[in-house]
């Protein structure tokens, strides 16, 4: 098997094929700190491309409700489990192994699920969800009040919890391509986007098994396994609303909460981002290094980062993040003049922000954030679309609209 | 939510419960701060998010409030803006 290298776990890997032909990569960065699981992009989604018979079930895009909560049930418990159960006590990270650029992270000593399968059976460790497991996503996540034996209601903040919002990562090193025994999925050139060719698709659900993120979804009517598409027409341009200039996915331009960024990065013959300081994903990723992919230990290089939740143990966030944790919330929660700009970005256009300029504005404010003093800038942040056109101009003071409270309370 | 007895062996039903916070943290202060300081990055004046505290709208922020009391959002709304420059002409 070809050995690739993957930057988030700090080392080389086998996997199924060799990496070299790709030219950009979808990517996107959540900010779960922001997110109130209003789930408007998981309907913008179902409502787009999961609404017909045999995908009753099929949610591409889910926020559940962690540590708990789980689409479908327990999956990330489960992948660990298999994880440590074949390699035990050896499933961990050593923060020390670091390099700038090759390992930022620290490098990860224990086993890619690639690396524990065993190459024959299975390409890559995993399991095939049970239909019941899929059946119920987010019930009862938030109202826990029967097993608790202090009757404590959630959410109250006597306990913790995070939404977690999750699409298919279109993984540099994708599972559920090196699963497959008919080559149905693949990796676009383009833009890295993974689909299911659903002409070659023989439904034997290899991929099902292999994602660990189980974002590979099976359909009873069709027989074939079906998954996220990246709204690929959208990426591409293709819809007639921006003219021709890319655009982001249904899910990240429907958020309310204005928790998520997509674009698309360059990538190199070596398979990794290219620098591209001026990008506002490889900004966040790889030199605010704020956001984070999940589960990377997995070994798949997820293209999915997340702002992880400042408030959430830290033991937790490790193991879900990886060792970057604590620095990428040391970022947040106090931000350079440059990263709080960025993070206004989010969501605040339906076109792909290919680069961005700042011009800086006057102060506005002195604050204590985190115990430091600072002082805050009221800059100008610009978004460019691909072909270097203006698509947005926000500021960093956010506009407040509240609605009365005669409105408010009538929302639920 | 369902109005009868919840089942153990009931495939759907949820099994998880509360995880509680690490010893030694104060899981409203943690969250208070989070709030405050969030919106005041983003530029909001501090009566606002008082007022955020303030509303039975705002359940979260609110509930917060109910069972720590005003003084403590206030101290640390004043951790991050400072005093307020009323009180400071007073003092």
């Amino acid at each position: 098997m070809p050995d690739v290298y993957n930057w988030q776990l700090g080392r080389n890997m086998s996997y199924r094929f060799q990496t070299g032909a790709q030219k950009r990569q979808f990517a996107a960065v959540f900010n779960i700190n922001r997110c109130i699981a209003c789930q408007t992009c998981t309907m913008a989604c179902k409502s787009t491309w999961t609404f017909s018979p045999g995908q009753e079930l099929m949610w591409w895009n889910n926020v559940e409700t962690k540590p708990y909560g789980g689409y479908p049930q327990h999956w990330d418990a489960k992948i660990l489990d298999l994880q440590e159960q074949a390699n035990p006590g050896k499933q961990v990270w050593d923060p020390n192994k670091k390099d700038a650029k090759k390992a930022p992270y620290g490098t990860f000593e224990g086993k890619t699920i690639f690396e524990t399968a065993d190459g024959v059976n299975q390409q890559a460790t995993g399991y095939i969800p049970t239909e019941d497991e899929w059946k119920a996503p987010n019930i009862f996540e938030d109202t826990a009040t029967k097993y608790s034996k202090e009757g404590v209601t959630l959410p109250e903040h006597s306990g913790w919890f995070f939404y977690l919002q999750r699409i298919c990562n279109h993984c540099t090193y994708p599972a559920c391509v090196a699963a497959c025994p008919r080559n149905a999925a693949y990796k676009r050139e383009e833009d890295g986007i993974v689909l299911i060719d659903q002409q070659r698709c023989r439904g034997y659900r290899k991929c099902v098994e292999a994602c660990p993120y189980k974002k590979s979804m099976y359909r009873p009517s069709t027989r074939t396994s079906e998954k996220c598409i990246g709204c690929y027409p959208r990426v591409e341009g293709t819809d007639p609303l921006t003219d021709g200039l890319p655009m982001e996915t249904r899910c990240m331009t429907a958020c309310i909460g204005k928790i998520r960024l997509q674009g698309v990065v360059n990538v190199g013959a070596d398979g990794q981002w290219v620098e591209d300081r001026q990008n506002p994903l490889y900004y966040l990723v790889h030199v605010a290094k704020i956001a984070l992919p999940l589960y990377p230990q997995f070994g798949t290089q997820p293209n999915v980062y997340y702002i992880p939740p400042r408030w959430v143990p830290r033991a937790h966030l490790e193991q879900m993040f990886g060792p970057g944790v604590q620095a990428a919330i040391d970022a947040y929660t106090n931000p350079s003049r440059e990263t709080l700009a960025v993070l206004q970005l989010f969501r605040a256009t339906q076109e792909i922000i290919f680069s961005y300029k700042i011009e800086q504005g006057p102060k506005t404010a002195e604050l204590t954030i985190a115990g430091q003093k600072r002082e805050i800038y009221n800059d100008t942040i610009i978004g460019y679309s691909s072909n270097g056109k203006e698509v947005v101009r926000v500021t960093v003071d956010e506009p407040l609209i509240e609605r009365p409270d005669r409105f408010a309370m009538n929302t639920i | 939510m369902a109005e009868k007895d919840f089942e153990s062996d009931d495939p759907y039903e949820f099994v998880g419960v509360r995880y509680p916070a690490e010893p030694g943290t104060d899981p409203d202060e943690i969250m208070a701060r989070c709030f405050i300081e969030e919106y005041a990055l983003m530029g909001m004046p501090r009566d606002r998010i008082m007022r955020m505290f303030a509303s039975p709208a705002f359940n979260g922020t609110h509930s917060i409030l109910q069972r720590r009391g005003v003084e403590f959002i206030r101290a640390i709304a004043e951790g991050v803006y400072g005093r307020p420059a009323a009180e400071e002409s007073h003092a």
